[in-house]
């Protein structure tokens, strides 16, 4: 499952086309004929049309007309997969925070310790696939499932490899005891026919079909105790030969970087001890025992008994740690190069796969190619992200370009933010996905904000876990943009109170102002305000824009009429006629809502409202038509002529009052 | 390996010009030959017809989908010289036809929505339009470029707002000026920026030798660069650079074996999406030296059964 949104390609001018990484994908059917167009969808989703681009001139009657929707398969999405992402995001955090302590103290043994920790988690998750393996009974899934688990096998092989190579500690730098581990663990073979060997410990063990072969997998291993072991099990253990064979295998130095010799002393006591071998093997005692001259050959590192074993194997690097062994067990890591081309040329088969080159360039040191290999592999990129990403702050990265600029840095970026905006994708692993590319500023965060805005919203769980995402990383603008969206959304389906609402979370002006004229709107044409609750207790948020501030006051008018409270109810309409906010398609609205309260048995409009009112009619006279301007003017008069005499007749006694 | 997600049939009766999916990816717009414009909702696999707007008289080229702050807002371009901008309330219907060009609307584009609403389209009698809502008056003012290209304007594309000057922080520079992309047959690539009530030419790009098909402005990712793709009749797709949106450098990305029609980015504009003659989407991205590779491409269908793709180590 190539990416179609793949890693930043890396590419040198080594004779590799570049070309041959473009991977083609034919459709399914015939279409397209006649010319071809794409549209991004997002991320690993486009969709294909067939796109013409003159009218045609004739109307033709096989016309193209299906549009592809087209999504690349991810594997990662697997749900048997997910623990691994999710789990390797944990890891990956921990390892970005050790890197920041890094900076000011070494923090190699942490590096080390998260290296194991991505090291075990593919562990288990080889294990969770085993498990499903064995529970599964269709074969298209089956397949799946076991294609899976050689990808994480080969992962965990490459990453065990590069972590010796790389992020261990080894002392002296002698890499031969963690090398035969490696080989050990990854390509364990004849293990149990020697233990069952052991364990029935009956003389005349090579009876059994096994028994040479696996001796001498003893010997490659470097598990040397236990090959003369079985030896002793051999009928014939006590003839010359097999003595003289176990003598030389007891006698064979082993270097320790604590033993107190130094390396030249050590090269010197061995290579006597192998002359001696060779010595023996060429006074043809062992020319009887073919096994046993094999042996011998085999532990004085004869290319020709390597070769001839090879067969046995499946692939060379099972063989790597007996060579290294038995020609030059004092190498330092960066020493295999010779090594590995040796093993690799070993027989005839020439094995040539993606593991192959990738073992090879780890061993040749070339980390270049390693990540271009890696790179190839089909798990979305999960591999070589994690890997550069470790290797980049373990220090041990450095890549340049063609013009000798290094670019490890932008390299690093570049995989996460590929990794980053990948998991975007996913409906649930958007979360993960955030956090890798919030840990790559600043592009990741602004990749971030393209992705996130542009996330379907479609309930309002979704939206305020957005906003909430957006603001761990100081997204502030992606928490806004989508909160007027939806109050664009639901304003659109007529939820025009849902739309203030959005619109007061989002804190825009301009979005208010949208929703509250919406409102007002409605209002004019259905008698319907919205969201009343929500704008009486909206309080500051009313100020951001005129139009909302008007809606908040109006509503407030509302609730105060439906108390009875009248007279502050007249006076807030006063005041909102008065102030001349109302937009023009309002004012009619606004003035006959002051007729039931000029009509109501206690004044409640004083003259001097009254005459405001009469102003304002008179000066909009497009709000109202006639016969309805008519009818204000004969309430407004009354009322004038009511509260006229009952306020000289208060003036009165007032001012009697002082002159008593 | 790709999944066809599902397969859309979309009825229509001619040839389609083009196909445009809205800020989330759940509504597809389609236009054709047959002068009708289609949206469709894609949920889960499935699909259904939304709409099936009439309202043009000639085939329809284009259609550009609006930023959903304002609402579900559709605008097409026709041969029939018309733009029309759609909007969905309950249903679709008509909000308004601008008709200021005298021969067919090749292309259009929205503006970055920072701006406000804003639509610029490009015709073949050489002018462009920009035509602004003003939210106040609830009218659509018009600015015109009068032969912006001579023949005619095939292709026009916004500058990100966030980079619209790259030397102010884009964040808190409001003022940033608008800038925009226009290919036409006379060969060339204009840039234009707005200065006080005008638009005026603020580089012309000569490197295509035929009429430029379609240019596309990169999204910004924030970095201190600005990105431009062409293609042109001359089979060659171009990506000119820019630190200043002043001085461009073009680079060719490919020279191809027919004419390309149609380069587009992706959303974070890191691959462009290249389709033409040739019968084929390629897909391209910049490699660690600078250099464009293409990484993977999607071919026509000849009837077999698709090839699969997976490969394991």
């Amino acid at each position: 499952m190539n990416n179609l949104n793949m890693d930043l390609v890396l590419f040198r001018g080594n004779g590799r086309e570049p070309a041959s990484n473009v991977k083609t994908f034919i459709l399914p059917d015939k279409c397209f004929e006649k010319g071809v167009g794409c549209a991004w969808r997002n991320g690993n989703k486009f969709a294909i049309y067939p796109r013409s681009q003159t009218p045609s001139k004739t109307a033709s009657t096989d016309v193209d007309n299906k549009i592809l929707n087209i999504r690349q398969d991810v594997l990662l999405f697997t749900s048997i997969l997910r623990k691994l992402v999710n789990e390797s995001n944990g890891t990956y955090l921990l390892l970005q925070k050790a890197a920041e302590t890094a900076k000011t103290t070494d923090n190699q043994v942490e590096f080390l310790k998260l290296s194991r920790q991505y090291r075990s988690i593919i562990r288990v998750c080889i294990e969770n696939l085993q498990e499903a393996l064995s529970r599964v009974q269709d074969g298209v899934e089956k397949n799946n499932l076991l294609s899976y688990i050689t990808i994480l096998y080969s992962i965990e092989c490459i990453w065990h490899l590069c972590e010796i190579l790389y992020i261990d500690n080894i002392p002296g730098d002698i890499v031969l005891p963690y090398l035969l581990e490696w080989v050990r663990f990854h390509f364990p073979c004849h293990e149990q026919t020697a233990s069952h060997l052991l364990e029935a410990c009956e003389r005349g063990s090579e009876d059994h079909q096994d028994y040479w072969i696996t001796v001498i997998g003893m010997v490659v291993q470097g598990r040397v105790d236990v090959a003369r072991a079985l030896m002793k099990l051999h009928s014939a253990a006590e003839t010359n030969e097999f003595k003289l064979v176990d003598n030389s295998l007891r006698s064979m130095p082993v270097y320790s970087v604590y033993g107190g010799i130094s390396t030249g002393e050590f090269t010197i006591t061995w290579k006597h001890w192998q002359a001696e071998c060779r010595s023996k093997l060429s006074s043809g005692v062992l020319s009887n025992e073919p096994k046993l001259e094999l042996i011998m050959r085999l532990i004085t590192g004869d290319f020709g008994a390597f070769s001839s074993i090879r067969g046995d194997y499946t692939s060379w690097y099972d063989l790597l740690g007996g060579w290294v062994m038995y020609t030059a067990p004092w190498a330092r890591r960066h020493e295999l190069a010779s090594a590995s081309a040796a093993c690799a040329e070993l027989g005839d088969a020439l094995s040539n796969s993606r593991l192959d080159r990738a073992i090879r360039a780890l061993l040749d040191g070339d980390l270049y190619q390693v990540i271009h290999e890696i790179q190839q592999m089909s798990d979305n990129g999960w591999f070589v992200t994690h890997l550069t990403d470790i290797l980049y702050h373990c220090g041990k990265l450095r890549i340049l370009d063609k013009h000798q600029t290094d670019v490890t840095n932008r390299l690093r970026d570049s995989l996460i933010l590929d990794y980053g905006s990948l998991l975007m994708e996913h409906k649930s692993l958007w979360t993960v996905g955030l956090s890798y590319l919030a840990s790559c500023p600043p592009e990741g965060l602004r990749r971030a904000e393209l992705i996130l805005e542009r996330m379907p919203l479609k309930t309002e769980a979704k939206v305020m876990r957005v906003m909430a995402e957006a603001k761990k990383y100081g997204l502030v603008d992606v928490g806004v943009s989508a909160c007027v969206c939806q109050c664009a959304v639901q304003g659109g389906v007529g939820r025009l109170g849902a739309g203030v609402a959005w619109a007061v979370r989002a804190r825009s002006g301009a979005a208010a102002g949208r929703a509250a004229h919406a409102a007002l709107r409605r209002y004019v044409r259905a008698r319907r305000l919205p969201a009343e609750d929500l704008l009486l207790a909206a309080g500051p948020a009313l100020l951001l824009h005129d139009t909302l501030l008007f809606l908040g006051k109006y509503c407030d008018f509302h609730r105060l009429y439906k108390d009875r409270e009248f007279k502050k109810a007249a006076q807030l309409l006063v005041s909102l006629i008065t102030s001349k906010i109302a937009p023009d398609y309002f004012w009619e609205t606004l003035l006959l809502d002051t007729l039931p309260l000029l009509e109501s048995d206690e004044p409640v409009f004083s003259s001097s409202d009254t005459y405001e009112i009469m102003l304002c009619l008179e000066l909009k006279p497009a709000g109202l038509d006639s016969e309805k301007a008519d009818l204000l003017r004969l309430a407004l008069a009354r009322n004038l002529a009511r509260t006229v005499l009952s306020e000289g007749g208060e003036n009165k006694q007032t001012e009697d009052g002082k002159t008593t | 390996m790709i999944t066809v997600l599902n397969t859309i049939d979309t009825g229509h009766e001619d040839m389609i010009h083009d196909a445009e999916l809205d800020y989330y990816g759940l509504k597809l717009a389609t236009c054709s030959s047959d002068n009708s414009v289609k949206i469709y909702d894609i949920k889960s696999g499935t699909q259904t017809l939304a709409a099936d707007l009439k309202g043009h008289f000639g085939p329809v080229w284009q259609v550009a989908w609006a930023h959903p702050k304002y609402g579900n807002l559709l605008a097409s371009c026709s041969y029939d010289r018309k733009v029309i901008i759609w909007k969905e309330s309950g249903e679709w219907t008509k909000l308004y036809e601008y008709t200021g060009h005298e021969s067919s609307v090749n292309s259009i584009a929205w503006a970055p929505a920072e701006y406000g609403l804003i639509l610029a389209c490009c015709s073949s009698d050489g002018s462009v339009s920009i035509i602004t809502y003003a939210q106040d008056t609830g009218n659509w003012e018009v600015k015109k470029i009068p032969g912006a290209h001579a023949i005619g304007v095939n292709s026009i594309s916004w500058c990100p707002a966030i980079s619209a000057d790259l030397n102010l922080d884009p964040l808190s520079n409001k003022e940033a000026p608008k800038r925009i992309v226009t290919g036409g047959c006379d060969n060339l690539i204009k840039i234009w920026r707005e200065q006080g009530e005008q638009w005026v030419e603020e580089n012309r790009l000569e490197m295509h030798m035929d009429w430029v098909r379609d240019v596309a402005w990169a999204p910004s990712l924030g970095l201190q660069r600005s990105m431009i793709a062409s293609c042109s009749q001359d089979k060659r797709v171009v990506i000119w650079t820019s630190d200043d949106n002043v001085s461009w450098t073009p680079t060719i990305l490919n020279t191809f074996d027919d004419v390309v029609w149609s380069v587009s980015w992706s959303l974070t504009g890191n691959i462009l999406a290249v389709s033409g003659g040739d019968n084929k989407v390629s897909l391209w991205r910049e490699g660690t030296d600078g250099q464009w590779l293409c990484i993977s491409e999607v071919a026509k269908g000849l009837g077999q059964t698709p090839n699969d793709e997976r490969s394991t180590l």
